[in-house]
């Protein structure tokens, strides 16, 4: 037989296979008896797959026991890093790995949910290594479905407010931004979670993405808005000269609204021209030009034959009957024509005042953003110093990667991607260091060298791994010691194997650090 | 169809608080349950006592369901493969995996493979993946799921499932190559 065991086109269960298995009531008399709310404790008891909290956490929880202050003292290398800032101002803070938290103003809210005014002081740290998250005593380990998984991370976060040293909460309808820099540029497997103080557990939230944002800054343009004048004013109308000759012409339609507005409009010849021969303007012609000369009132008139041509300057005029009728229509004309004129001129001025103030506050808005850009130019560049050197957030061309969440309250914040517990080998483990002695753990870690992830199990558990990864265990002892077993310490061990004992290497101190463990780790 | 979501999240809630509420979801999930283990167990009393283990597992931590837009089946497949792994690793038997024509047609056309005698050459093949990437081509292929479902099952993004699944067919179309010669 192979690997596995292979069934080719097996029966599917039947109907009466299937009926024969099922049986609630029996299933629900297995269940324990208290079961209605299915507390944490009676979920360790009956699944026999326990939950497994990390003794670390446990120790959080009961500050009188010496662990957990030696641990807390290690951690004083990752303290949370202190913001002060105005709670009425929008606010943007860089991390010092490249990460950005923006912060809406009105955005946090006292224990009884009402607006907090004023400054408050704002504490963020992050963690990226699983060297960090074990100093940290925040358990890897999550429980899906109520089945143990581990965390591979992507990068976590703790973020905490306060003001007066009062705890304070963030708006409902508010949320901050966290931009995570991250060490891990996968797109698609990770998830966001949140560590619930309720019950030390990582609640999923939704999946994660990255963006890989090249730092630069966006410039606002403004539009500038043009008015429109009318420029186009009616020609009052004239009576006609008797002394002179006058001459009708069929007018082109939609070419001139001038003369379209009135009706039986003459032409009467301009002293301008020479000679002008009325029998030549009255006589038939196939064609007849007409164009308005700028600036005047005149018009000048082509009468057009196959061979023959006659050019003549004219204006419009009115015989007396026609003469009052036109006029009485140009008044009207006019009137309306000032009314609208004055009503655009009004328009106008109130739109380039508008303008004009608008303009004003940019101009204002522009000098006091040089200003700031000025004033925190330093900051600034200290900043891009910081995470520049941070090298291990920085890839090419200044480029970071992200992981974006909305943080909806405060606490720890996660970009994890879940894995089963280590397969393999299970076996019952038990430690003596170089001089023979039996080591009692207090908590066990077992953490897979080319993942960023890392397992913890209690004391009394079995511990499971895959032989063919490189594994390293980590063992905080009940007299607060660490030991460790390095990646030789698992060669031999077979699949079979039922129990081993693991020969640790020791570090007593009254606190370790970060070099501590990465120097067992990396 | 939303009147039964309804019903059906309210049957949750009930659950959670009284676990006598369940039993209207055991009896429409059974069957499918029962039928997705025995796929994967070598005989009838492993899968019984795996899919117990199941609803046991499902009504002590229905406390912790979120209904994030996923049918409840998924919820329980992801209990169920935890169970189903969980039981490997404790009986260190040999797993177990149900092949069928179907599911190995659509394995060849997304392979290319033209061979008559499909499921002996797939079993030759399956027998060189990792346990996790067995599970991929199980519910994709054989259990016939959508890759959204299967990123809701397995909890991870339904672009990784299409990803990581599409790996392994390249895997399984350079093993078909490999053991043919």
């Amino acid at each position: 037989m192979g690997k596995y065991n292979i069934f080719k086109n097996r029966a599917e269960l039947s109907k009466e296979q299937v009926q024969e298995g099922m049986d609630f009531q029996k299933l629900q008399s297995s269940l324990p008896k208290t079961n209605k709310g299915f507390s944490k404790p009676l979920l360790i008891g009956i699944t026999g797959i326990a939950i497994i909290a990390s003794l670390l956490l446990y120790f959080k929880t009961k500050p009188t026991n010496e662990t957990f202050d030696k641990i807390v003292l290690a951690n004083a290398e990752n303290p949370l890093k202190s913001f002060k800032l105005n709670t009425e101002k929008d606010t943007v803070l860089i991390y010092e790995s490249g990460s950005i938290i923006k912060i809406e103003k009105g955005s946090f809210v006292d224990e009884n949910g009402n607006e907090i005014k004023g400054e408050i002081d704002l504490q963020y740290r992050e963690f990226h290594s699983v060297s960090e998250t074990l100093l940290a005593g925040i358990s890897m380990n999550y429980d899906s479905a109520g089945t143990t998984q581990y965390f591979e991370s992507a990068g976590m976060f703790e973020i905490l407010a306060t003001q007066n040293n009062k705890a304070i909460r963030i708006n409902k309808n508010k949320s901050i931004e966290v931009q995570l820099a991250s060490l891990n540029s996968d797109p698609t497997k990770f998830n966001q979670y949140y560590l619930s103080d309720k019950n030390d557990q990582w609640l999923y939230l939704n999946k994660d993405s990255v963006n890989k944002i090249t730092v630069a800054r966006a410039i606002a343009d403004s539009i500038k808005e043009s008015p429109q004048y009318i420029t186009q004013k009616i020609v009052k109308p004239e009576k006609a000269n008797p002394k002179k000759q006058q001459f009708l012409i069929e007018v082109p339609k939609g070419i001139f609204p001038e003369l379209e507005i009135f009706k039986n409009v003459l032409f009467e010849a301009s002293s301008k021209n020479k000679n002008f021969d009325v029998s030549k303007a009255t006589k038939s012609w196939n064609d007849v030009d007409i164009q308005r000369i700028s600036q005047s009132k005149d018009y000048m008139i082509t009468f057009i034959n196959p061979n023959e041509k006659y050019e003549v300057i004219a204006y419009p005029v009115f015989d007396t009957t026609n003469y009052k009728n036109a006029i009485a229509k140009y008044n009207s004309l006019n009137e309306a024509f000032a009314n609208k004129l004055n009503e655009t001129v009004e328009q106008t001025k109130i739109k380039d005042n508008k303008l004009n103030s608008q303009l004003a506050i940019y101009v204002e808005a522009m000098n006091k953003y040089r200003d700031l850009i000025r004033k925190n130019q330093k900051i600034y560049s200290d900043s891009m110093a910081i995470i520049l050197q941070n090298q291990r957030f920085t890839q090419s061309s200044q480029e970071i990667v992200y992981r974006t969440f909305q943080v909806k309250q405060f606490g720890i914040w996660n970009s994890d991607c879940p894995r089963n517990i280590p397969q393999g080998v299970n076996l019952a483990a038990s430690y003596i260091n170089d001089k023979g002695e039996v080591v009692k753990p207090a908590a066990v870690y077992l953490v897979e060298k080319d993942k960023n992830a890392m397992y913890s199990s209690a004391s009394n558990q079995n511990i499971s791994f895959n032989p063919d990864n490189e594994n390293v265990l980590i063992i905080i002892s009940t007299d607060n010691v660490l030991h460790w077993v390095s990646a030789d310490g698992f060669s031999g061990i077979t699949a079979s194997d039922k129990k081993h004992t693991f020969n640790v290497r020791s570090l007593k101190k009254i606190s370790y650090s970060l070099a501590d463990i990465n120097n067992i780790i990396i | 169809m939303t009147e039964d979501i309804n019903s059906e999240l309210k049957q949750i809630e009930d659950s959670k608080k009284d676990s006598r509420h369940f039993e209207p979801l055991y009896k429409k999930y059974y069957e499918q349950i029962v039928k997705f283990v025995y796929k994967r167990m070598e005989n009838l009393d492993d899968c019984r006592e795996v899919t117990s283990r199941v609803f046991t597992k499902a009504i002590l931590n229905i406390g912790k369901y979120k209904h994030m837009g996923f049918p409840f089946s998924s919820w329980l497949y992801r209990i169920a493969i935890n169970e189903i792994n969980q039981f490997y690793r404790d009986s260190k038997k040999t797993r177990a995996i149900s092949i069928d024509d179907t599911g190995a047609k659509y394995i060849a056309e997304e392979t290319g493979q033209q061979k008559a005698d499909l499921l002996t050459i797939l079993s030759n093949a399956l027998q060189h993946l990792e346990e996790d990437e067995i599970q991929l081509i199980e519910l994709r292929f054989f259990d016939g799921k959508a890759f959204s479902e299967i990123g809701e099952i397995l909890e991870i993004t339904e672009n990784n499932a299409k990803v990581r699944t599409y790996r392994i067919i390249d895997k399984l179309r350079e093993l078909f190559i490999k053991l043919d010669q």
